[in-house]
């Protein structure tokens, strides 16, 4: 495609152009698939040596060896058999509605247009373009070096609240953060971490800790904030916020989502065309029903 | 036996002298039980001012999974699976996803690990096959499938396919076989895809398999297959399947595959065995396997490439059973013990001593003073066994094992399958599990060093974090530490360990640690459970709670049995709340009992208090009064693996 710099490229990517050029291909390969198959009028079934050959190849690939003459003879009255009865079956109108056929039609259909409908190779622009509306998605997490001191909610003595305040007001001017090792309830959570990214921080903590804590103001003790495990003050000593990452460290990824997307947007984009032709009558609306559905 | 419970620091100095200055304060509210840095240097010489410096030990397990399906598996893209490893990596690093009956859904927080383990038998079938594949459908069995699939019978079409493939009728002449073009497109393609989605550091992508042997009409001997490799050695042979000509049904064969593997590429892997409950007696034998004996070489063998097993998933949970252990009251869990996979064959009673892990525990330690080796010395994972191309394990966000099961206002009410044996109900299908695995480093390296040296835990689908140590040194003090993987690295050996040469006089003692998942239930309880053979050859167990929640107010009554946590769940409302429990426990233990001359191992569960149960979920979203029979609630659990005691000769 891209030795075709004459098409505009735009209009390459544009999935209905696929569809339509999709279309005109069933069209013509089921043309000629008619040309081949006997016409049900004539009264005439014609079976072409190609046919003989794909039936015998058939055959050698499931049983390991070629068929006999016999056994020849039997695939092609078998097959002649099938044609006489399938063109008796159309001729009747056998195939309109019936759910088997046309839940195989509609998983063929689907089979044929599904991910087809969409450039699988975009070019550099068109990644770059989506990368950029994207850029909170392709970040370098934020990472922090913190410490922290827990409260036990169901702590003797003071509430929680009250004595992590209290701890708060005694640990205004430390110079540092070594209180955390010997301060509040004794916890088997680590009590220092080393610039570790938010993601570890969530996944010990939880995300509403989290995020205070990248609030948190460095170089004091603040707090406290809640946790899954009682109430924490938090110092936090270094942090680097996120950071998005360049479009050319991420390419495959961006790749992969954009891919992702389009594949998902042109198959829904190929049935709102095709629903577009019809008009779509539906019973009308059944009364609520009382305590069902739900959210 | 008194709790170690964690304890508390009382903070009155602050409260009688709030004007003090901070250093006074400092020093006046200090924990008198805290870390004591002059201790440590005992342990640790000369350790660095930062408490990170020189740390070889992980902050948190990472969470994941070594077991799922996708549209690859012939069964799972037969029962209606459009979704393959590229979605389920996707969906595992947190990302939305469409399932398959086209419902949006997104996990609570991404896993560190997935290990995609399709069925090696017929892999890539079924995409053939829905493509109405003339070759595959020539066959009148396959087209028969097919034709039930496009009546929209796709769950009768499963079932009746794993029939086949189960009974050994599965048409062999359509089958995707190793040494084809199929089925190494398809091993490539798996492989390709987890290469994509392996960030070292951040999430692993495990290459992997599923080699699904069953014997008779279905009794389930599988094992997922592991690798610790990239691409570039795992695609140098195709994987190990079950039927001829390439294939073999015995595990044996699968471990001399698996030797073939390491010769041929100087690769690693590891197998793990799932669903004892479902082999109707044969998932760990101890007189005869296949035909044969067992002896050395199998005791051996197994020992070697079964460093885990899969203790629950979502047919169920493995680790003991109501008639296995009839003093332990939190035995009944999830139990699926109606017959085999298919439901072919009726369980019998005397099938369940070779199914569930405690006994199986106990049983290797009897062959190997038999034939010198440990059969069953695993440590343990859970993992879902999902067939929806992503894993499902969270109980207000399941999607069920199949996609059948995928969320719908009849599941709870439907047969998941159903034979002239019996029935097992969708709604018994568990929401369940996952694998903790205490890894140095994100890695594939990192992860499957961990899991061969058994630093693992299985829970049932919370992210309850446990730490576990073995020692002979370990006192009430080490409780009140705050840095309980210092301690237990330093003085002891972690869950996986074994404890050798008893100083004369001493009892083993453990320090176990729990925290609740962070963003779920708390604790109800810490137990550790021991099994050892006794002096006249005997298989024994006891359970003893070593922490528990509420302890200021919750005590064990005169015969030593600790009250219920109770419950606070609100069925109709499918929610609950965490005042009752803690969120943390903490407590070393010490053997009470303990004979220096007997083998034993002793493994932690930890147990959370009451929460819904995914059928409470469906009930209140879909406003259905379910049947009598359907469990509401469910106490979320976490198992580690053993330590083992083994005496001097």
């Amino acid at each position: 495609m891209a030795k075709r710099p004459k098409l505009p490229a735009r209009l390459l990517r544009e999935p209905l152009l696929h569809f339509a050029i999709l279309g005109g291909l069933i069209f013509a390969f089921l043309s000629e698939a008619k040309t081949t198959q006997p016409a049900a009028e004539d009264h005439r079934i014609v079976i072409t040596g190609n046919e003989v050959e794909r039936m015998a190849a058939a055959w050698a690939q499931r049983w390991q060896r070629p068929p006999t003459a016999a056994e020849m003879d039997g695939l092609i009255r078998e097959a002649v058999r099938e044609q006489v009865l399938y063109q008796e079956a159309l001729a009747l109108g056998l195939d309109r509605d019936d759910v088997v056929v046309r839940r195989h039609l509609r998983q063929k259909y689907e089979f044929l247009t599904q991910d087809l409908a969409y450039d699988a190779n975009p070019d550099q622009a068109v990644l770059r373009a989506y990368y950029d509306a994207r850029t909170d998605r392709y970040t370098e997490p934020a990472r922090l070096s913190f410490s922290q001191i827990r409260f036990d909610l169901e702590r003797p003595g003071l509430p929680a609240e009250t004595a992590a305040a209290r701890a708060l007001a005694a640990l205004q001017g430390a110079t540092g953060p070594q209180a955390a090792d010997t301060l509040g309830d004794a916890t088997s959570l680590p009590t220092s971490f080393d610039m570790i990214d938010d993601a570890e921080v969530a996944a010990m903590f939880g995300p509403d800790f989290t995020a205070s804590v990248l609030q948190a103001p460095p170089g004091s003790w603040a707090g406290p904030i809640a946790s899954g495990y009682g109430l924490h003050l938090i110092w936090v000593s270094d942090r680097a916020p996120r950071a998005v990452l360049p479009f050319e460290k991420v390419r495959q990824r961006v790749e992969e989502d954009w891919r992702y997307d389009q594949r998902r947007a042109a198959n829904e984009a190929v049935y709102r065309q095709l629903l577009a032709r019809y008009e779509v009558v539906l019973p009308p609306p059944a009364p609520v029903q009382a305590g069902g559905g739900g959210s | 036996m008194k709790p170690d419970r964690l304890k508390t620091i009382v903070l009155a100095a602050i409260a009688a002298s709030p004007s003090a200055t901070p250093a006074l304060a400092q020093q006046d509210i200090a924990d008198p039980h805290g870390h004591d840095p002059a201790a440590l240097t005992t342990l640790n010489k000369a350790p660095p001012y930062s408490p990170n410096a020189g740390r070889n030990f992980p902050d948190r397990p990472l969470f994941g999974e070594t077991h799922l399906h996708t549209t690859l598996s012939f069964d799972a893209g037969t029962f209606g699976a459009r979704l393959g490893p590229r979605d389920a990596y996707r969906f595992a690093k947190g990302q939305e996803i469409v399932s398959n009956t086209g419902q949006p859904v997104r996990i609570s927080r991404p896993l560190d690990f997935t290990a995609v383990t399709d069925h090696s038998d017929n892999m890539g079938f079924f995409n053939e096959f829905a493509a109405g594949n003339p070759d595959i459908l020539a066959n009148a069995q396959a087209k028969g499938w097919y034709d039930l699939m496009q009546s929209g019978k796709g769950a009768e079409a499963a079932i009746q396919i794993i029939t086949a493939f189960s009974n050994g009728s599965f048409p062999i002449e359509i089958m995707s076989q190793p040494g084809t073009k199929l089925y190494q497109d398809t091993w490539k393609d798996i492989i390709a895809a987890a290469e994509e989605a392996n960030d070292p550091g951040k999430f692993t992508a495990l290459i992997a398999y599923e080699w699904t042997s069953q014997v008779g009409t279905g009794d389930n001997l599988h094992r997922n297959v592991i690798y610790r490799d990239g691409g570039d050695l795992a695609v140098q042979m195709d994987p190990m399947v079950t039927l001829p000509p390439h294939g073999s049904q015995d595990p044996v064969d699968l471990w001399k595959w698996m030797g073939a593997y390491e010769q041929k590429t100087g690769g690693h892997v590891l197998a793990i065995a799932h669903n004892g409950n479902l082999s109707n007696g044969l998932m760990f034998p101890t007189i005869e396997q296949f035909g044969k004996p067992v002896d050395a070489d199998y005791v051996a063998e197994r020992a070697r490439w079964e460093k885990l097993y899969e203790v629950t998933q979502t047919k169920g949970t493995g680790e003991t059973h109501p008639n296995l252990s009839p003093n332990d009251e939190f035995a009944d869990f999830e139990i699926w013990d109606k017959g085999n996979l298919t439901m072919t064959v009726a369980k019998k009673p005397e099938m369940l001593q070779h199914e569930y892990t405690r006994m199986a525990l106990l049983n290797g330690m009897k062959l190997e003073t038999q034939f010198g080796t440990n059969p069953y010395k695993f440590g343990l994972v859970g993992s879902t066994d999902s067939h929806l191309g992503f894993s499902s394990f969270e109980e207000d966000n399941f999607f069920g094992k199949t996609v059948s099961m995928e969320p719908s206002p009849e599941r709870i009410a439907k047969p998941f399958v159903k034979t002239d044996i019996g029935t097992v109900s969708e709604w018994e299908v568990g929401a369940a599990g996952l694998a903790g695995v205490w890894a140095v480093d994100n890695t594939r390296v990192s992860i499957f060093d961990a899991m061969e040296r058994k630093e693992t835990y299985a829970t049932t689908g919370t992210r309850i974090t446990v730490r576990f140590f073995g020692g002979w040194d370990f006192g009430p003090g080490d409780a009140e530490t705050r840095r309980p993987a210092q301690v237990g690295y330093s003085k002891g050996v972690p869950m996986g360990g074994d404890l050798v040469n008893a100083p004369a006089g001493k009892s083993p003692s453990f320090l176990v640690a729990a925290l609740k998942d962070p963003i779920g239930a708390n604790l109800d309880r810490v137990q550790i459970i021991k099994g050892w053979i006794d002096a006249e050859g005997n298989a024994q167990e006891s359970v003893h709670d070593v922490a528990w929640g509420d302890a200021t107010t919750r005590k064990p009554d005169a015969a030593g049995k600790l009250p219920s946590v109770g419950t606070t769940v609100d069925i109709a409302d499918a929610s609950y709340t965490n005042t009752i429990g803690d969120p943390e426990l903490i407590a070393v233990w010490t053997d009470p009992d303990f004979d220096p001359a007997l083998k034993a191992f002793y493994y932690a569960r930890v147990i959370e208090i009451p929460t819904p149960r995914w059928t409470a979920r469906d009930a209140k979203f879909y406003g259905l009064t379910p049947g009598q029979d359907v469990r509401m609630t469910i106490t979320e659990r976490a198992f580690t693996s053993p330590i083992w005691y083994i005496p001097s000769r």
